[in-house]
């Protein structure tokens, strides 16, 4: 970024014109030079007038001392009223000029007293004193020298040889102006080498300009050279037609004796004076001895010189900037077009800039410009409270102008600075670049999910505590302000560290402008507090708002694993992607989809299992029917042999033991893969186990074993498949009947415990049971032979009808002790838990428990 | 008994075990070994009952039954190795009469035939009776005034107890009558554990009346609930 640091340049009087713009510039050109001269050489005219009077001729000196003292003493009085507005901006450049202009804006003119010069004397040495006394406050060592107009008036009085001596003394310390005074042919006073120590002797009509070197001091001035009271002027070399038609008047160039109407008194007419004035002045800086203070010397000069070029340099720079504006403008309107193109461009680019340079930068930028652009802005306002030539003298509107663009440069560069900002925050919001941020993140993501937790915690509590730390700072901050406060107010002086601080900023960045900077700073510091507040508070906010989001995820895994408990293994549970949970969350996912995969394939198999059986006991049943229909023939035959009737006997047996297997097969089958039809109807357990017990009387009777069952009176309603349920006991009998010990007892029993209704068979086991075996598993029998009745399928089907039923059933053998335990939830109970009911027979149960509910009324029996 | 019965199957053997035990029955049967054939006999000789199978060649069981029930109204049995329930009620509903699952029991099958055959050729004399006075349910029929049950309109023997149970379950057919309402109202008098009572009577009705008293159609057992007579 350009920062443009507009030395001021002060007290332009002149107008400088074209010259500016034409390569280096001539300062000797400027009509403040060639009023300067003059000066000099009235000023070096009267010293020596003087120096003859003070040497001799009383009665003539008198006169001619009286009145060049006079004029000595009024032309700085005249002057000082509009130089001292000159010297009020002449040092803007430091950063004391703002106090200094503060304090000679307030500095009185002469018309406040009235023509009382006297009266205004006194006042301007007052006002010097506490001026001076101000500026060496600040370490400002240039005021007061010899160079300064007030010096004349101030330091010399002129009223005495050794006052004169003085000045002349500091006069010959500035080695841009080279001069020599001759009076009488004797050489008065000479700042040149070899001439200075000849003060005093005989002046031979040696050219001084032979012993200077023509280059360095370009300007050439003699007086009366060669006793015509006439002044020759050489620049470079060339003669200067100074007198031009010979008459003086406003326009004239120089304003010095010589012309037809201005000629210069008799008492001057033994004095010559010569003058060298230097091409490019330096500053002298003289420290004199026993003193801590630097005078400089040379400044007018060197600051006329110096001035010129920073305001041709401003003057480019204006020129530069609005041409640069100009065309810029020519661009935008001839480019309107694509504006919207060039605007997402910016955009774009400035996306590439990352969020943390940015955030960086944004602050940085923001104080520097503030601090450069507070001056300009200042000057700005001025003009617009006070109109546009408050700071203008003599007309110098082209250094008005440069100014004003200064200002303007800075406005442009603050409308771009939030226009930027602002067209960033609207263009790139949630697309930004940020690689720390995201390493942050990344970093975060890495580590498992507690570890995580206890970081975050972590980080909030080292928020809290440098914000703790921040308030004391602060807090610190403050009390050392007050008690520098306290210690002004007291009068009493002390040294500021605040101020110390700012200065060591304030050398870095800039000055932003005088004092008001150090206000600025302190200002600042609250607004730093805000800051850091407002970070802390941002980093508890965001954690906040992960630990709200973590508990609403929590509450959705949680949901989630409740959903996939209770079998929806469909819908999987998907959380943003920065979520804690997310990892967890996909887990879950994938334990849901191999459920679903695993539960799939079980199905899957199950069905191809059921078609298989059903295919094969479809292709047995078809040879099956054969075989037993020509048993069934065979066994008509009357004319048979009684051994084979016999055969025949077994033959039928078997093929309908096989027919029976077939179907037990068939129907086991479709009660695991669920594809068995169920009508599902509360009923009385009771009921149901005594009319299977009335059911099989004839075998229980026949058999040697001796039934004990426990059936509680009152209905113990469950709601299952009646018919399934009577084939699960029917096994269960058949069971204990065909593999209880001879003569022993089966113990029957229904109870109601804890809201199921409990049925338990235990028996005796004829032959000894083998601990680990699972006689529920298919075709698993106590007896490994396969030589009984049984088709090992009897418990594996009553357990599959139970569990379709929605009951369960369980085997324990202990030692010989034979014990099915079937359980069945209590239907007043079950009906909270339907959800739950086997897959297949939801509906048809519901509709079943519906029809049997429905009461049927005596009136309705009695009519039929 | 000269009834003509049509047997298809496209198992050879197992229609020829069939026309055996007809035969010795006293049937005449004609025999034919898929759904074409046996329409084509039908359009050519009178038959009074057919026994099909479902899954045949060429034309399949359901679908030629269709084509017969087009035109003609007798009788059918149909065979079949599935068994499950779908398959029954969707053979029912096609306008077979019976259905028997395979493997069946020759002595079933030949009951089935006899109280099919029975029913046809009564049909009309059924419904020449007062309907006021008895109570038809399917093959089976109540005389109220007689007190005496009919299946396949031959007269059942049934002692004084049984007749009084089938009179209470014919008359309120497909509702379910616990043993203790039963036994209350038969017996005329509080019951103790009817259960087997009961059941003991049902098991005695069931062997006299139903075709398979081991699956059978009529007098049900309603588990855990109690007994009903199913409505036909």
């Amino acid at each position: 970024m350009m920062v443009i640091n507009l030395a001021p340049a002060v007290g332009m009087t002149a107008a400088c014109g074209i010259d500016v713009f034409e390569g280096q510039p001539d300062y000797q050109e400027s009509e403040e030079f060639r009023y300067q001269i003059s000066e000099r050489l009235s000023m070096l005219m009267g010293v020596a007038a003087w120096g003859k009077n003070d040497s001799g001729n009383e009665a003539d000196g008198t006169d001619a001392k009286s009145r060049a003292g006079q004029e000595l003493n009024n032309r700085p009085l005249q002057e000082a009223v509009t130089v001292q507005e000159e010297t009020v901006v002449e040092q803007v450049a430091d950063y004391a000029g703002e106090a200094a202009a503060e304090f000679w804006d307030n500095v009185e003119g002469p018309e406040a007293f009235g023509g009382d010069w006297d009266a205004y004397q006194q006042y301007l040495e007052e006002q010097q004193a506490y001026y001076d006394e101000m500026m060496n406050e600040y370490g400002y060592v240039g005021a007061g020298g010899y160079d300064d107009y007030y010096g004349w008036i101030y330091s010399y009085d002129f009223g005495d040889q050794e006052s004169l001596d003085r000045y002349m003394a500091d006069m010959a310390k500035d080695k841009n102006l080279r001069y020599a005074v001759i009076c009488q042919n004797k050489l008065l006073y000479s700042n040149m080498e070899g001439f200075a120590e000849k003060a005093g002797q005989e002046w031979n009509g040696e050219d001084f300009s032979q012993t200077l070197d023509a280059e360095a001091y370009n300007f050439i001035l003699w007086y009366n050279k060669e006793n015509d009271g006439k002044v020759q002027i050489a620049k470079d070399g060339m003669e200067e037609n100074v007198y031009g038609n010979g008459v003086y008047s406003d326009n004239s160039r120089w304003r010095v004796p010589g012309y037809a109407n201005f000629t210069i008194g008799e008492s001057f007419g033994d004095v010559v004076v010569f003058l060298a004035v230097a091409k490019n002045p330096q500053l002298y800086m003289v420290r004199e001895d026993g003193s801590s203070r630097v005078t400089q010397y040379g400044g007018r000069l060197y600051d006329m010189r110096q001035n010129m070029v920073c305001l041709q340099n401003a003057v480019w720079r204006a020129v530069f900037f609005m041409t640069a504006a100009a065309v810029l403008l020519a661009i935008a309107f001839l480019m309107r077009k694509s504006r919207r193109q060039a605007v997402e461009r910016i955009a774009d680019f400035l996306r590439i800039i990352c969020l943390e340079v940015k955030v960086l930068l944004l602050p940085f930028l923001t104080i520097l410009l503030a601090g450069k652009s507070a001056g300009p802005f200042l000057r700005l306002a001025r003009w617009c409270m006070y109109g546009f030539s408050y700071y203008n003298r003599g007309g110098d509107y082209i250094y008005e102008i440069a100014r004003l663009t200064e200002a303007g440069v800075y406005l442009a560069v603050w409308f771009w600075l939030i226009y930027l900002v602002v067209l960033d925050f609207r263009m790139n919001r949630g697309r930004q670049k940020r690689p720390l941020f995201d390493l942050l993140k990344v970093k975060d993501f890495k580590y498992p999910i507690q570890k995580r937790l206890v970081r975050r915690k972590q980080r909030t509590l080292i928020a809290e505590i440098s914000l703790s730390i921040l308030f004391a700072a602060v807090l610190c901050a403050v009390w050392l302000f007050m008690q520098e406060y306290t210690t002004y107010l007291t009068g009493g002086y002390n040294y500021s560290y605040v101020y110390d601080a700012y200065e060591g900023v304030a050398q870095e960045l800039g000055y932003p402008s005088g004092l008001a900077g150090f206000y600025i700073a302190y200002l600042m510091m609250p607004g730093f507090v805000f800051a850091a507040l407002g970070t802390f508070t941002m980093i508890t906010f965001i954690d906040l708002r992960k630990t709200y989001r973590l508990a609403v995820d929590i509450g959705a895994l949680a949901d989630q694993i409740l959903a996939v408990r209770e079998g929806s293994l469909t819908e999987a549970l998907v959380l943003s992607e920065d979520s804690d949970l997310r990892e967890a969350a996909d887990n879950l996912n994938q334990i849901q989809r191999g459920m679903e995969t695993a539960l799939a394939e079980q199905v899957k198999s199950e069905r191809m299992k059921v078609d298989l059986v059903t295919n094969v006991s479809h292709d047995i049943k078809t040879p099956l029917t054969s075989i037993i229909s020509y048993a069934e023939l065979l066994r008509q035959e009357k004319e048979l042999p009684q051994h084979v009737k016999e055969y025949i006997q077994i033959l039928g047996e078997k093929a309908e033991r096989l027919r029976g297997i077939v179907q037990d097969v068939f129907e086991i089958s479709k009660a695991t893969s669920g594809q068995l039809p169920m009508q599902m109807e509360v009923l009385d357990m009771g009921k149901l186990l005594r009319q299977t017990l009335a059911d099989m009387n004839d075998q229980i009777s026949q058999s040697t074993l001796v039934m004990r069952t426990a059936i509680p009176e009152t209905s113990v309603e469950v709601t299952a498949d009646g018919q399934r349920l009577y084939r699960v006991f029917q096994n269960l009998l058949q069971n204990a009947l065909r593999y209880s010990l001879e003569g022993s007892r089966v113990y029957l029993s229904l109870t109601e415990e804890a809201g199921q209704a409990v049925v338990r068979i235990k028996n005796t086991s004829g032959m000894e049971l083998t601990a680990s075996k699972d006689f529920t598993e298919r075709f698993v029998r106590g007896d490994e032979s396969r030589t009984d009745g049984g088709s090992g399928l009897g418990l594996s089907i009553a357990k599959s009808f139970t569990e379709a039923c929605g009951g369960s059933l369980t085997v324990e053998t202990d030692a010989d002790l034979f014990t099915v335990t079937v359980a069945f939830p209590v239907s007043g109970q079950e009906q909270a838990k339907d959800k739950v009911a086997p897959r297949t027979t939801e509906g048809q149960g519901k509709e079943a428990i519906q029809d049997s509910e429905k009461p049927v009324t005596p009136e309705e029996v009695e009519s039929v | 008994m000269d009834a003509c019965v049509l047997v298809v199957d496209d198992d050879r053997e197992i229609v020829r075990a069939i026309a055996l035990l007809l035969e010795k029955e006293g049937y005449r049967v004609i025999k034919a070994y898929d759904g074409m054939e046996a329409l084509r006999i039908l359009a050519e000789t009178e038959v009074q009952l057919i026994i099909m199978d479902v899954m045949m060649p060429k034309l399949d069981g359901l679908s030629a039954m269709m084509k017969i029930r087009e035109r003609k109204n007798l009788p059918i049995i149909v065979l079949s190795a599935k068994t499950e329930e779908t398959d029954k009620i969707l053979g029912l509903s096609m306008g077979a009469d019976d259905y028997v699952a395979k493997p069946f029991h020759p002595q079933e099958l030949a009951a089935r035939v006899k109280s099919q055959l029975r029913r046809y050729t009564m049909l009309g004399g059924i419904h020449a009776q007062n309907e006021a006075e008895e109570i038809v349910n399917g093959r089976l029929c109540y005389r109220l005034k007689e007190r005496t049950l009919y299946a396949d309109g031959e007269p059942v023997r049934l002692t004084a107890t049984e007749t009084k149970i089938m009179e209470l379950l014919m008359k309120n057919r497909g509702r379910i009558f616990p043993a203790e309402e039963i036994y209350e109202r038969v017996w005329e008098e509080p019951s103790f554990s009817p259960e087997n009572t009961v059941m003991v009577h049902i098991r005695h009705i069931r062997e006299k009346i139903e075709l398979n008293p081991k699956e059978p159609e009529y007098v049900k057992v309603v588990w855990g609930i109690g007994y009903k007579m199913e409505k036909k």
